[in-house]
């Protein structure tokens, strides 16, 4: 009854997904912009939700919660690189919503083309090619995280579990395109707070409390586990290393077109503060629930032979099955999530900078462009899907390639080109070339055995300015109006206000009172009450 | 301490409690400067009419 039981909720779960793609199939079709970046309308909660739902992906309820299994303690630092995020949300949102304004840009290689008046195409390309195979990579590793979950939870065959989830992934992403994938984000990360935050506290009860789960640690793996030292009592140089290498991850969020896009989706600028204060709390609750969850589950699960199968074990093991259908379906929406986020993403790259902007000179109507994302979602998730089901051993290393790859590619320019003028094309479409070989060869060959996203993105920034150094930077009446309108400051010192900015703060002043005179306050009461009045004296 | 050594507690506690701090500071902050702009925007929209 139980697998009955968890499959049901499970299979409601996913028709209500597709629905939201139903559902929201026609305001995405409304324009490129609606389709690929919501029309700009969606509120902090759903974005911050839709940011950290689509970061998060398996690593959260597969991979984390097994690190913590067998690392103990050290797994924690993976909740320290969330500093990263932090970063973003202080000093480069606000600065990517207000660029992407300004250059009225849609897609992340439409904002660096426009930034760097790349008319030749040049960064275009680069970006296609090294999105579209780090985010198929990506995705397909997605897949086998998300057939693995079936097989164990639910004893439905890997193949099916991949077909099926992977199948209504793609439809509900081909169908309702931005609005949907925020939605459903938004939805799937409130269920994996749910999770993340619920399965360790039940587990923890479940063993006698928090202290009690130390000593019984301690008795069980030794003191060094509950340290965060990797293994060791002190501080050690490897140790240090392995932090290092740790908090290097966090670079993922700076780069990542897919969380950077999220801000170029914001209604302004003055959403950010409030995207941050979630996120973090977020954040927090995530990386350490599923660092707790391990932990715990060497408790009570001392002897599984596969550390990552800890989350859906102690899911059916604990939980009655109406309650573990619904943390399973939050187990899923980490994947789901970022497996629709970057086919999005790699579709949208596709349609807006390959078929519109380089083969059809931008003429091509916005029905056709969506049309184009639809097709390339379906062939991009298609490709995935078949990978995916005959999986190589490297496919979960290689879904750690992606993330490296993609934000050492777009992390640096961007970051770059948001504070300094004299960042060049070359310079940028070097660092975006250096990044991902670095990342790769970094894998292969490690110098140091240091998590292979760190060194490349340092290499990209000093490839970056190098080559800037050297080369003509952007140049023109044009160019120097459009930046001079980007660092514009208001009298306060702070970057002048946007046209969204002033749009929310009128929006503001209408209903807020204190900001009003008293003749606007009068003018306004007798006119509201004339509306209210009217219907009465017509009738 | 109970079954956890310092250094454990340390990584648990300091972490959250300084990342949550510091974004709720710049959070505070950013709602006053964005008082002072919609004070300033106000002033302006006055001395445009």
């Amino acid at each position: 009854m139980s697998h009955i039981g968890i499959l049901v909720i499970v299979i409601l779960y996913l028709v209500f997904l597709l629905v939201v793609g139903f559902w929201y199939s026609k305001a995405s079709s409304a324009g490129s912009s609606e389709y690929f970046l919501g029309g700009r309308k969606m509120g902090p909660w759903v974005l911050s939700m839709s940011e950290k739902a689509s970061e998060s992906s398996g690593f959260m309820t597969v991979g984390l919660p097994g690190e913590g299994y067998s690392t103990g303690m050290s797994s924690v630092w993976n909740a320290v690189s969330s500093v990263f995020s932090i970063f973003n949300w202080f000093f480069f949102a606000k600065r990517i919503r207000r660029l992407s304004e300004i250059l009225k840009s849609i897609t992340i290689p439409d904002l660096l083309s426009a930034r760097f008046q790349d008319h030749t195409h040049v960064m275009r390309m680069v970006s296609i090619v090294i999105m579209t195979i780090f985010q198929t990579v990506y995705v397909c590793a997605q897949f086998v995280a998300f057939g693995v979950l079936f097989e164990v939870v639910l004893g439905v065959s890997f193949s099916i579990g991949v077909i099926v989830g992977g199948i209504i992934t793609i439809i509900y992403t081909m169908l309702g395109g931005f609005f949907a994938v925020a939605l459903t984000d938004f939805i799937q990360g409130l269920l994996m707070a749910f999770a993340l935050f619920i399965l360790p506290i039940l587990a923890i009860i479940e063993i006698g409390g928090f202290n009690r789960m130390g000593t019984l640690l301690g008795e069980s793996m030794g003191t060094e586990f509950l340290q965060p030292f990797f293994g060791e009592s002190l501080l050690t140089l490897a140790g240090l290393i392995a932090i290092i290498s740790y908090l290097f991850i966090g670079f993922g969020f700076n780069g990542s077109p897919h969380i950077l896009v999220r801000y170029m989706a914001l209604r302004n600028t003055r959403d950010v503060k409030r995207i941050a204060l979630i996120g973090i709390i977020w954040m927090m609750i995530a990386y350490y629930g599923a660092s707790f969850i391990g932990m715990s589950g060497a408790v009570l699960f001392p002897n599984l032979e596969n550390p990552e199968h800890i989350f859906p074990t102690m899911t059916v093991e604990l939980l009655p099955w109406w309650l573990a259908g619904i943390i399973l379906a939050g187990a899923l929406s980490a994947m789901m999530s970022s497996i629709d986020s970057m086919l999005l993403i790699a579709s949208s790259t596709i349609a807006e900078d390959l078929w519109n902007k380089v083969l059809h000179k931008g003429e091509l109507d916005e029905g056709r462009t969506i049309l184009i994302s639809r097709i390339a979602t379906a062939v991009i998730g298609g490709f995935g899907i078949i990978i995916a089901l005959n999986p190589l051993d490297s496919v979960f290393w290689l879904a750690v390639f992606a993330w490296a790859g993609l934000a050492t590619c777009f992390g640096p320019p961007i970051i770059l080109s948001l504070f300094w003028k004299g960042v060049t094309k070359w310079g940028a479409i070097s660092g975006m070339i250096v990044g991902p070989v670095v990342t790769v060869l970094w894998y292969f060959f490690p110098p140091v055995d240091i998590y292979e996203g760190g060194p490349a993105f340092i290499a990209a920034l000093v490839v970056i300015v190098v080559v800037s150094l050297f080369t003509q930077p952007p140049k023109g009446e044009e160019f120097d109006r459009m930046w001079d309108e980007y660092t514009e400051k208001s009298e306060l010192g702070r970057l002048a206000p946007l046209p969204s900015d002033l749009e929310s703060v009128k929006t503001l002043q209408k209903s807020d009172v204190s900001t009003k005179t008293e003749k606007e306050i009068v003018t306004q009461l007798l006119n509201s009450r004339m509306r209210t009045a009217s219907p009465y004296v017509n009738k | 301490m109970g079954g956890f050594p310092l250094s454990g507690w340390l990584i648990i506690i300091l972490p959250p409690v300084l990342m949550i701090l510091s974004v709720v500071l710049w959070y505070i902050r950013e709602v006053k400067m964005e008082k002072l702009e919609n004070e300033l925007v106000r002033k302006n929209n006055i001395r445009g009419e």
